[in-house]
């Protein structure tokens, strides 16, 4: 595999990132493609925001600078990767692939190249995520064990078991040190690493659905998020299975409030269109971005306001009126059901999208496509010169 | 030897008409057409072609195939008893206006339209009143299905003929197969991903030509009663890309190879109501409507052909295409002017089913013996014998609640009931009838439905499928041994009160078998009856559950 | 040949009640016999398991890796107990029991419709009313007084084949939907044996009489699931729970269950039993519904293969791991596979096969085969000639002789021991 000339429509001549102030997700347009001859799987802005990674359908993970466009291959696992993540100072790449191994690389070298390998599952090692200090390193895995390693030795700290099933992802909890993950029966367990202890549980069977003409199950978080202040969970994944064996089943964002473990909302399209939610972010203004893999092909942005009335059927909380660049706050002990919500803005991608991240100003979301394609887009007013320019807020 | 003489008579009469075909095309009914063209198509007809079946095989052929049931024991006494020349016309037309009709056409086109999914939004009884109804009012074909393709089920004039779509869920590959297969015999199932590769006819635009016509329309949920309707929207293209050309295409709405239907101008304002969450969507302009018009205009042979078909199939027990599914030209009919002649036949006549069964079951190739003239078997296709074939699943249980008298007490009951609370209430009178006969139906469904669930099979083939889960029910179910508990004027019991041998086989195989028992039968049974010496009513139960485990009552012949 | 001709079924019946009647003097001959006693039988009776997975499972998540390459997908090979021989890393368990099977990696069926993919792979033959394996099995290789019907399938779902095709209907298949007991497989107490025995003969007559001068097909497959009822009710045991190491060992899932069922059956004498494992049929999610298929696959089948190995019954049973079809190189968008029976695999092992054989290959990326190209015609001579039928031979039905193979086929002889 040799580095791909890009084929970027970047706009080279960038402007200073503006404010989020100007942030409107009903504006957002396309900016670049980074071209690759196979499909994507994954994806990651670097909290510096110079380079985006993914992940391929092939063994290697690759980097663009997205300013300049430049092609970087990440040579060394032995499968797909699918998950990967950023030590907290940027520093450092980790990489998790489907032959159990998760890879440390510099995040800035000329050259990345493996600097160490864990040996973390039997079977995929299906997410792996940085704790918020840098210090320690999760994963799960096809073993249905959770592991928490030292981040630079690469030693296990910690052992979970007790997910029956597969789990999809794992994640620290950016304040209170619990970790959580979900599985493929969207069983999200809650885990004290100290104590070695399960503390919740939580039902997300919503997100699974049992095929009864091929006898399997199908579902699981296909991406997982925290806000940044740690109180809402966001799992990503599908519902109401139809025939998973066709891909026909609906796209779901479940929302987890996180003082209550409860669940709060069920963030959907507006119209049923089956699919696979592979990507979800919350966004420092409050909305939450959901990224679609649509059975027949196209890929979907969803941009709901959990918090606010944009939805047509969401109660409004009277607890909760305020919008916009406040934290997205649920009232869980009001709520019985989960509220069901609609996005309050659809934007139609080009093609499906399998991995979703916010560059570092949150001001524009880059996408894994499945048609090889790391499509880059910006929440904001198209200008002539192709930079944004803040809008009325 | 009557039968016999018989089809002399008519080949002469068609052999002297042939001289002039004009004269024959206007003056012959139209089943003596079907017979003509039936003899045409076999060398040395006379020579291979079996007698008419007996009277009472007839009798039970044409109860089972016009009501799903075997006659009662006092029906089939009457009509073997009646010297009438013309009683097999006068049955036919007797029973086409009966009250059974119209159930067993509904459990028959149930079965097709719905191939035996469980209800999903619209009340099963609705459905099933709905086509009870078209069958009692003789709907044809053609409005029936406008009403089942129009329907939005919005309100409950329109809820039950929308069961064949929300049912599906709206789902595109079932709607747009089913609609393909159900309506126009054609099973597009492959052509969704490329031009099917062994039909050259089935094409990847016929598949989405007929998915354009709903592609616009969606479930609905009305957010207050929570019911389910059809909403649509007024715009949005179908675009299809083959899996072996990538290529991608834009297609309008099209009935296999009729014209692209083309969406008028988009008007400013679309919509009589517009859609939200709130309110199902309502166009001016509805792609679904255009679909309940054009399939059933005159230059879509196809839906004629087809329904033409699967009711020669429903009767002969084989399609002049067969399967009824699978129209195309590597598969042609094997009758094709008989074919032809029939469906044009049925559009002239409005898609009147009722007069294509009648003209089908007058034919002497329906009526003719299942019985063989030699020891090999003569080819389906040529149809020179009556086809035997297996009840389905409603027929076996009605003929067997029929059989034991259940359904006789059941039928007694209830018309003592209507006159105790209605002394001068007609008997006579069809309403009556069909007062009696729902009551029947409603009393003996569950009883149905153990019988669908152990017989029915999951595909809509013909083919015979008899598994040991089957014949476990009939030897072993408990269901049985209540129904051969002497009860009121039941079959053990009425069996019970004769002691003659003859006498009782007689009522035996009259009730079971709707003919009188030979000789050798009649001490067969006595035989049988004496291995139980004292445990006589045990006897009499065993007796009837062998007759009713038989070949000769599990099939229809 | 061993040719079961005119089998009266008034005889069978006879000779079954018969054969009752001894069992029951002897205390329950089958079923009592500790499984070791079984094996050290001397059994000359080939039979067939077949496993079948259902929808066509992946030839490269199966038995024709190709990690690294642009189809490959995600998993790796692992080494297997044959030197030099490499399967999927999904099939770990397998693995370690290939020196018992062979593969064949260049099947080429020219066709991508599951029904006529399965229709080949059974018949043997693309189009045409003709016999299953199965169905052969029962006519050719049963025992006068088997005990069982001579081909049971067991699947948790009602795929409706016509499998007997000109055979006599007892050869067809039974459908044993899974491991639990059949409805109405007990019978009330007030009929005792012998009223059974008089209510069966009364009806048997009843249809003898009815069939004299009609079509016989559909009277005698009729009067064959009353038969085929019959020796189930003898054998209720058959449906006793399963005992808890072999669940331990199997799995409790269906699919464990259902093979412990298969292992039972081929020990008390079923002629072919089948076994279906469904959902591979994976436009969608191919590699997730792998993972989750085959790791209930995996385990179950090599223990199954493993106590056919221990009990001595692998010397007369020929094993099949088969599908309609395999999976498309290409990976779609939605990381599914799609029908492919243009190069894919099966393995085959136990009676007749020569063992940790691999026939035929693929090019580098599995796109097509690269040599020793086979389809369902020479698989269907192969399995045949494996139990020892001779394949080009002909069936004599009513005067006629119909080919038992495809002519225009020859059996794959490399792979025959």
């Amino acid at each position: 595999m040799t580095p791909q000339e890009t084929d970027s429509q970047t706009n080279s001549d960038v402007s200073p990132p503006p404010s989020t102030s100007s942030i409107d997700p009903t504006k957002i347009h396309h900016i670049a493609d980074h071209k690759h001859e196979r499909p994507l799987t994954t994806c990651r802005v670097d909290p510096s925001g110079k380079f985006a990674f993914a992940g391929a359908e092939d063994l290697n993970v690759y980097r663009w600078d997205l300013e300049s466009g430049e092609k970087t291959v990440l040579a060394g696992h032995q499968s797909w990767v699918r998950s990967m993540d950023f030590s907290p100072d940027g520093q450092w790449l980790y990489t998790a692939g489907w032959e159990g191994q998760i890879r440390s690389w510099e995040v800035a070298a000329e050259s990345p190249v493996t600097l160490n390998v864990i040996q973390a599952h039997r079977g995929c090692a299906r997410w792996v995520q940085s704790s918020p200090c840098g210090q320690m390193l999760t994963t799960c895995g096809n073993d249905k064990r959770i592991r928490v390693w030292d981040a630079a030795s690469g030693k296990q700290i910690v052992e979970l078991s007790g997910h029956r099933r597969h789990p999809y992802a794992v994640l620290f909890h950016p304040t209170d040190g619990h970790l959580v993950s979900e599985d493929l029966m969207g069983i999200i367990r809650v885990w004290d690493p100290q104590q070695l202890i399960e503390t919740n549980l939580i039902d997300a069977s919503v997100m699974t659905g049992y095929d009864n003409k091929f006898a399997a199950d199908m579902g699981g978080a296909r991406d997982m998020c925290f806000s940044s202040d740690g109180s809402t969970l966001a799992c990503a994944g599908i519902t109401a299975v139809v025939n998973s064996f066709a891909g026909e089943q609906d796209p779901i964002v479940v929302l987890v409030d996180w003082q209550s473990k409860a669940v709060t909302h069920y963030l959907k399209q507006t119209e049923r269109k089956a699919g696979i939610m592979w990507g979800v972010r919350c966004h420092p203004a409050g909305f939450v971005v959901g990224a679609v893999a649509l059975q027949g092909g196209g890929g979907q942005l969803l941009f709901w306001q959990p918090a606010a009335s944009h939805a047509t059927n969401a109660p409004v909380n009277e607890s909760d009126q305020t919008a916009g660049d406040q934290q997205a706050q649920t009232a869980p002990e009001l709520a019985g059901e989960p509220i069901e919500l609609k996005p309050y803005h659809t934007f139609a991608l080009p093609n499906c999208a399998r991995g979703m991240d916010f560059t570092s100003d949150a001001r524009r979301v880059v996408i894994a496509h499945a048609n090889g394609n790391l499509g880059v887009y910006e929440m904001a007013e198209k200008t002539d010169d192709g930079a944004a320019e803040p809008t009325a807020s | 030897m009557y039968c016999r003489v018989t089809i002399r008579i008519v080949l002469g009469v068609m052999f002297c008409f042939c001289v002039d075909p004009l004269y024959t095309q206007e003056l012959l009914p139209l089943h003596a057409k079907i017979d003509q063209s039936v003899a045409d198509a076999v060398s040395e007809f006379e020579r291979r072609a079996g007698p008419l079946t007996t009277d009472s095989a007839f009798l039970r052929r044409i109860y089972l195939d016009l009501t799903g049931t075997i006659p009662t024991v006092t029906e089939a006494r009457a009509f073997l008893d009646n010297n009438n020349e013309d009683k097999r016309a006068a049955i036919i037309d007797r029973l086409l206006m009966s009250p059974r009709f119209s159930r067993h056409m509904q459990h028959e086109f149930d079965v097709m339209l719905m191939q035996r999914r469980p209800a999903k939004y619209v009340t099963l009884s609705l459905w099933q009143t709905f086509l009870f109804e078209a069958f009692r009012n003789n709907l044809g074909w053609d409005e029936m299905t406008r009403q089942i393709l129009s329907a939005d089920g919005a309100n409950p004039e329109n809820r039950p003929p929308a069961r064949f779509l929300l049912d599906r869920d709206l789902n595109p590959q079932d709607t747009t197969r089913d609609i393909g297969r159900v309506f126009l015999g054609r099973d597009l199932q492959c052509a969704q991903c490329h031009d099917h590769p062994h039909f050259e006819d089935y094409l990847q635009r016929h598949y989405f030509g007929i998915s354009a016509f709903f592609s616009r329309s969606y479930i609905f949920k009305d957010p207050n009663s929570k019911e389910a309707s059809l909403g649509e929207k007024a715009d949005g293209v179908v675009k299809f890309t083959s899996v072996f050309t990538s290529q991608e295409s834009e297609i309008s709405p099209r009935l296999l190879d009729l014209p692209e239907i083309i969406d008028p101008p988009l008007e400013e304002e679309p919509y009589i109501t517009k859609p939200d969450d709130q309110t199902r969507g309502i166009p001016k302009y509805s792609r679904r409507q255009q679909l309940a018009e054009t399939i059933v205009k005159q230059e879509n042979s196809a839906f004629q052909l087809n329904i033409t078909n699967r009711i020669w199939a429903m009767l002969m027990g084989r399609g002049l295409v067969e399967p009824v599914d699978m129209f195309h030209q590597d598969n042609p009919p094997t009758h094709p002017k008989l074919l032809e002649l029939l469906s044009n036949d049925l559009r002239q006549h409005q898609f009147d089913m009722r007069y294509l069964i009648r003209e089908l079951v007058l034919s002497h190739t329906y009526q003719r013996s299942s019985r063989l003239m030699s020891d090999v078997e003569p080819p389906a296709e040529e149809l020179v014998a009556g086809q035997i074939r297996p009840l389905t699943p409603e027929q076996l249980g009605f003929s067997m609640l029929e059989a034991v008298g259940h359904i006789e007490n059941i039928r007694l009951a209830t018309t003592t009931k209507l006159l105790e609370e209605q002394p001068q209430r007609d008997t006579t009178s069809v309403a009556f009838a069909f007062e009696v006969e729902q009551t029947i139906n409603g009393e003996v469904q569950p009883h149905i439905d153990a019988f669908v669930n152990t017989f029915a099979s999951n595909n809509e083939s013909r083919q015979f499928d008899a598994t040991a889960n089957q014949a476990l029910f009939l030897m072993n179910s408990p269901l049985l041994d209540v129904w051969l508990q002497p009860s009121k004027n039941n079959l053990v019991a009425r069996l019970q009160s004769i002691h003659d041998i003859a006498a009782l086989s007689d009522e035996l195989y009259m009730s079971i078998f709707s003919r009188h028992p030979n000789e050798f039968e009649a001490s067969a049974v006595q035989h049988f009856l004496n291995s139980f010496a004292d445990k006589r009513v045990q006897g009499l139960q065993e007796l009837t559950r062998t007759l009713l485990c038989s070949a000769e009552f599990r099939l229809n012949h | 040949m061993k040719r079961n001709l005119g089998c009266n079924i008034l005889d069978h019946m006879v000779s079954r009640r018969h054969f009752l009647m001894g069992a029951t003097a002897t205390a329950g001959f089958g079923p009592l016999l500790p499984p070791r006693l079984m094996a050290e039988m001397k059994r000359d009776q080939k039979q067939i398991l077949q496993v079948y997975l259902q929808g066509g499972v992946s030839q490269f998540e199966s038995w024709d890796p190709k990690p690294g390459t642009e189809f490959g997908g995600p998993f790796r090979a692992i080494p297997t107990s044959v030197p030099g021989m490499h399967i999927s890393e999904l099939l770990p368990y397998t693995a370690e029991k290939m020196h018992l099977l062979s593969i064949i990696r260049s099947v080429n069926l020219k066709t991508d419709d599951h029904g006529l993919g399965r229709l080949f792979m059974e018949k043997g033959r693309r189009t045409g009313d003709f016999p299953y394996v199965g169905a052969i099995a029962s006519k050719y290789l049963s025992a006068e007084k088997n005990p069982l019907p001579g081909y049971i399938h067991i699947s948790t779902r009602g795929l409706t084949d016509h499998t007997a095709a000109f055979l006599e209907a007892q050869h067809g298949q039974m459908k044993l939907e899974g491991f639990q007991v059949p409805a109405n497989l007990l019978r009330d107490g007030q009929r005792d044996e012998a009223t059974y025995n008089r209510v069966n003969d009364f009806r048997l007559q009843l249809n003898r009489q009815f069939k004299l001068d009609r079509a016989k097909s559909l009277i005698d497959s009729y009067d064959a699931s009353f038969e085929q009822a019959a020796q189930l009710m003898e054998r209720q045991h058959l449906f006793e729970k399963q005992n808890d190491y072999d669940l331990i060992r199997y799995g409790s899932h269906p699919f464990g269950r259902n093979c412990i069922l298969a292992r039972t059956l081929l020990e008390e004498g079923a002629t072919c039993v089948k076994v279906t494992h469904h959902g591979y049929d994976t436009h969608a999610e191919n590699f997730n519904f792998h993972l989750e298929q085959l790791e209930e696959f995996d385990q179950t089948f090599a223990t199954l293969l493993g106590d056919l190995e221990d009990r001595g019954m692998l010397d007369h049973t020929l094993v099949m791991v088969y599908s309609e079809f395999g999976r498309t190189p290409k990976i779609n968008h939605k990381y599914g596979r799609d029908h492919w029976g243009s190069s894919f695999s099966l393995a085959l092992g136990g009676c007749g096969i020569q063992p940790g054989a691999t026939i035929g290959s693929t090019n580098e990326k599995g796109t097509e085969v690269a040599n020793r190209e086979v389809d369902g015609g020479h698989l269907f001579h192969t399995y045949l000639r494996a139990v020892g039928i001779n394949s080009s031979d002909n069936h004599a039905i009513e005067g006629k002789t119909i080919p038992i193979g495809d002519p225009a086929a020859t059996p794959i002889e490399e792979l025959l021991a």
